[in-house]
């Protein structure tokens, strides 16, 4: 508790001195964060070089916008809404280049069309880990999400966020959140049960 | 089983399987899961995939990073003062506001961009950079400057301090004075840090002819603050000691008092004064723009610390009156740099001079 009161302190003392436009606060500032706002933005753009351009172009935005911070929320929770909302712009700005198609249109007919449209960026079993290939799979998946659903499903499962922060980082409610994230659960099951030869040790059925 | 029940499943079934449910969520979906054997294998495949999801990795952030994102952040720490000063004075400019004023502020801009011409590097390295002559007319600036400058409003919030008032009194200041204003004054120079200490034992030196002091508002240790001289160091105003330290042993001491009780020495040249039109500054620049400027102040008198809006190591933007740049572009031809207008308004130009 007094830890916790402590770094806040920390964070307010921070805060206030990268707002001054004192990089070496910020980075101080942001070092247990950017990784985190990497990974989110690896998942949501399924691309590594992307995601750190994008990672650092948060940051900077971040750092140049600091003094719209007010501490009405938490500073965690503005930041990765800053990255969210950034990640959110990218994926409709480059859709082509990151959407294969359009999934929920797919999805309802269900009539098997998906399998043929699926790009198969499975690896051979040869030449990657299966770990690795499991891995891909499922980032293949998110990638198939549409830009709302892939959002929520990186925050809350893969990065573990609650409804409630999900809700404050995307600005809607609980139960929209909530909601939300049960349709792209769905989806992104249906995505991998294709995949799922894949899967062998994961899935014993 | 009823629906609803599994529809509660259904909703609780990921994080269920996550462990993150509470205990007593856990305790339904135990039960509800034994009675229904749909709902059993729908949580034995989420299960799968939570399992899948826990096994990702988190993904390292690529060699180089940290690197990138440090100059980033320094261009964008740099850019917000450029751009907030840029950004208004364009303002300014196509707003129309200047009209506002007083028409002795028809304002007339001068950007210093020497950092990317390589005049930086040569101030720098070089010993003698820039010799320049003195103008005839320089008693034109006093009574332009004692007009202009007490009543000059600040062109916009974000751009101009209003400038001190001037009140001369000569013989109220000590050296000692001016050396502590010396000190206080020092201007970040992390290039040289070795002539640091020895100059920032000198006072800060500007030189004026005696029949202009008058007229001329002296950078005050606030002032200077407010342009964001940052004291972390040695500086331009070091260097210009260093100059006049070098530049004669004949010079006869004199001081100005500002309204706001900062103290700036100021050094006439008694030579100059004797012979004001052809006497030759010699400017021993290793330093950056702030010398650069206290030179042309030196020599055309216009006071840069009033008049700079901005003041960066190698960048300076200077909003002057109409006459003000008449003199101050007779000196700048005569020191062999190219003055390029970039922006011409009603009320003036934009200038970038480069050498």
């Amino acid at each position: 508790m007094i830890e916790e009161v402590e770094n806040l302190t920390d964070e307010k003392t921070l805060i206030t001195q990268a707002q001054r436009g004192d990089v070496a606060a910020f980075e101080a500032l942001v070092a247990e964060y950017q990784k985190k706002i990497f990974s989110i933005a690896y998942r949501m753009l399924q691309n590594q070089e992307d995601a750190a351009d994008l990672t650092q172009e948060i940051l900077v935005k971040i750092f140049k916008n600091l003094n719209r911070f007010k501490g009405d929320s938490k500073f965690s929770t503005w930041i990765y809404r800053v990255a969210t909302n950034a990640c959110l712009d990218e994926l409709k700005k480059s859709h082509r280049k990151y959407t294969a198609y359009s999934l929920d249109k797919e999805l309802e007919t269900e009539d098997g069309s998906l399998v043929t449209e699926v790009r198969d960026e499975r690896p051979t079993p040869e030449a990657v880990a299966e770990k690795k290939a499991v891995q891909k799979a499922v980032q293949a998946a998110i990638g198939k999400l549409n830009e709302d659903h892939r959002s929520v499903i990186v925050l809350r499962d893969l990065q573990g966020f609650s409804y409630e922060e999900i809700a404050k980082v995307l600005q809607c409610s609980v139960g929209t959140v909530k909601s939300r994230i049960n349709r792209a659960r769905s989806n992104l099951k249906k995505f991998l049960m294709q995949d799922k030869e894949l899967f062998s040790d994961y899935f014993v059925q | 089983m009823k629906h609803s029940e599994c529809k509660r499943c259904k909703d609780l079934l990921f994080d269920f399987a996550s462990g993150l449910t509470e205990e007593k969520q856990n305790q339904w979906m135990k039960i509800h899961l034994e009675e229904c054997p749909a709902c059993k294998q729908e949580y034995e495949e989420v299960m799968q995939i939570v399992h899948v999801m826990k096994s990702m990795d988190e993904p390292e952030l690529p060699p180089g990073f940290q690197i990138q994102l440090h100059k980033k952040l320094v261009d964008a720490a740099t850019d917000k003062k450029k751009g907030s000063v840029l950004d208004g004075l364009k303002e300014t400019f196509e707003a129309g506001r200047w009209r506002a004023f007083a028409p002795a502020l028809a304002c007339l801009v001068l950007v210093i961009g020497v950092f990317g011409s390589g005049l930086y590097d040569d101030w720098k390295n070089a010993d003698v950079v820039i010799v320049g002559e003195k103008s005839n007319n320089t008693p034109a600036i006093v009574s332009t400057q004692e007009e202009v400058m007490p009543s000059a409003p600040p062109i916009e919030k974000s751009l101009t301090p209003v400038p001190p008032k001037v009140e001369s009194k000569p013989e109220n200041v000590t050296q000692e004075q001016g050396k502590e204003t010396a000190r206080s004054t020092s201007v970040p120079q992390e290039k040289t840090p070795e002539i640091t200490p020895q100059l920032t034992n000198e006072p800060v030196v500007t030189t004026a002819e005696e029949d202009q002091n008058n007229g001329i508002a002296v950078a005050s240790e606030e002032t200077a603050a407010s342009y964001g001289l940052r004291a972390s160091g040695g500086g331009g105003s070091a260097a210009w000691s260093e100059q006049s330290a070098d530049m004669e042993e004949k010079t006869q001491e004199e001081s100005l008092l500002i309204e706001n009780d900062a103290f700036v020495n100021v050094e006439a040249d008694a030579e100059l004064q004797q012979t004001p039109a052809m006497s030759n500054y010699r400017v021993f620049v290793n330093q950056s723009v702030i010398t650069y400027l206290e030179v042309c102040q030196q020599v055309t008198g216009i006071n840069w610390s009033t008049k700079a809006d901005t003041l960066e190591e190698n960048y300076a933007l200077l909003i002057l009156t109409d006459s003000e740049w008449e003199i101050f572009s007779d000196y700048i031809n005569s020191t062999g740099i190219t003055a390029q207008t970039v922006h011409t308004g009603d009320a003036g130009v934009a200038v970038m001079i480069q050498r």
